[in-house]
């Protein structure tokens, strides 16, 4: 097999395994632009255990006390602590956006948690990827991981095949392409440049 | 009709590919933590001091005159007033961020920038999406990438109708096809549903 035959082969089946991802992809950027201003459903809890541990100790704890669905145990990136001294735990997965509160002081736990939208749910799932979950926190979002990492991988080969077979003369040799890509390379140069 | 298709598969995907190089660099970053050292590492430090004369009295016409006089650009996120009357203001846009302590009574400006490391400012760019809370330049930014998820949207289509003209890969791109689907949709089903 010719090594353009093999290029249009791993061209083709990425860009099969990638679409819906490359959807995904595209509904999480326009989603991305839509507010959602839901209330959040509030629940409480008496926490049970001491507060006299480090921050990230509390959050496994509160974690364990609470036992949310799908949720993976805290990491140190999910835990931060407020200025009024509250050890806050921010949870990502498709089931709802949450937000676990510990008041160090009286020990109560205030779990928020935020339905997802259709919008919302494509920019969760967007987010997943094999490096923050772990088959054990939930089978079922480390299966989807493993898409996103692979539909990551494709964001490299799809562009790189592509580009082959444009300028290995194999593919549509357009007046409008050579432009197109100088035109959006200047736009994307001048908004960095601005930006940075 | 083929060649029309082919075109719009080609001259989408260019039009996307310097963004969509951005962003699949950025992913990487944002997939795995063992990269954070690239992204959090020490972010650069600048402290300047000057005088401004006359003194605006709100924050959103100081913001507007350090953008425009003295380069410090990006979108007030809050502002207040200490005890000793010094308005603190915080500015940022991605990558930047801008500590700036202004004397309301002498019109001292004391401007403390951090900037982020290209990897940093990367990740940043990444959640620049939308018009929402944004400087001009990131409105600009999130206006680009809205038109690249669309035509990302419009390479994703005509790929497929592309790949429908080939007959000899239509079989096994199908059974491809197919179970990608019936992966992507069962574990959604159960992540959404169950």
């Amino acid at each position: 097999m010719q090594l353009n035959t093999v290029i249009r082969k791993v061209h083709t089946y990425t860009g099969l395994q990638a679409s819906i991802a490359l959807f995904f992809f595209s509904v999480s950027i326009i989603s991305a632009s839509i507010e959602s201003k839901t209330e959040p459903v509030i629940s409480h809890q008496k926490f049970q255990g001491s507060t006299n541990l480090e921050n990230i100790e509390l959050a496994k704890i509160v974690h364990n006390q609470v036992g949310l669905r799908f949720e993976m145990p805290p990491e140190w990136w999910m835990v931060s602590e407020e200025e009024a001294g509250n050890v806050l735990i921010k949870y990502l997965s498709p089931s709802a956006r949450r937000e676990v509160r510990l008041n160090k002081n009286n020990g109560d736990i205030e779990i928020s948690s935020w339905p997802l939208s259709a919008a919302e749910l494509f920019n969760h799932l967007h987010k997943e990827s094999i490096g923050r979950r772990r088959a054990s926190d939930s089978l079922w979002l480390w299966l989807w991981s493993i898409y996103i990492e692979v539909s990551i991988f494709s964001l490299f080969v799809l562009p790189a095949t592509g580009l082959y077979m444009w300028i290995s003369a194999k593919a549509s040799r357009s007046r409008w392409a050579k432009p197109s890509l100088l035109v959006s390379s200047l736009a994307m140069g001048a908004l960095w440049h601005l930006i940075r | 009709m083929y060649k029309l298709v082919r075109n719009i598969h080609l001259i989408s995907s260019l039009i996307i590919l310097p963004f969509l190089f951005i962003y699949a660099i950025s992913s990487v970053f944002f997939a795995h933590h063992f990269l954070d050292f690239f992204s959090i590492s020490e972010p650069e430090r600048n402290v300047t001091q000057f005088q401004l004369d006359p003194l605006p009295s709100t924050a959103k016409e100081i913001s507007a005159i350090l953008s425009e006089s003295h380069d410090i650009r990006g979108h007030l996120q809050n502002h207040s007033v200490n005890d000793r009357g010094e308005m603190s203001l915080t500015i940022s846009r991605a990558g930047t961020q801008y500590k700036v302590l202004v004397n309301t009574s002498s019109g001292l400006v004391t401007s403390e920038e951090e900037t982020a490391s290209t990897p940093g400012f990367l990740a940043e760019l990444h959640n620049t999406a939308g018009f929402s809370n944004k400087s001009s330049e990131e409105t600009w930014w999130g206006a680009s990438i809205i038109i690249v998820a669309i035509l990302l949207i419009f390479a994703v289509v005509s790929g497929f109708v592309l790949w429908a003209y080939r007959s000899q890969e239509r079989r096994s791109g199908l059974i491809f096809l197919g179970a990608s689907l019936a992966y992507c949709f069962c574990v959604i089903g159960v992540l959404r549903f169950s």
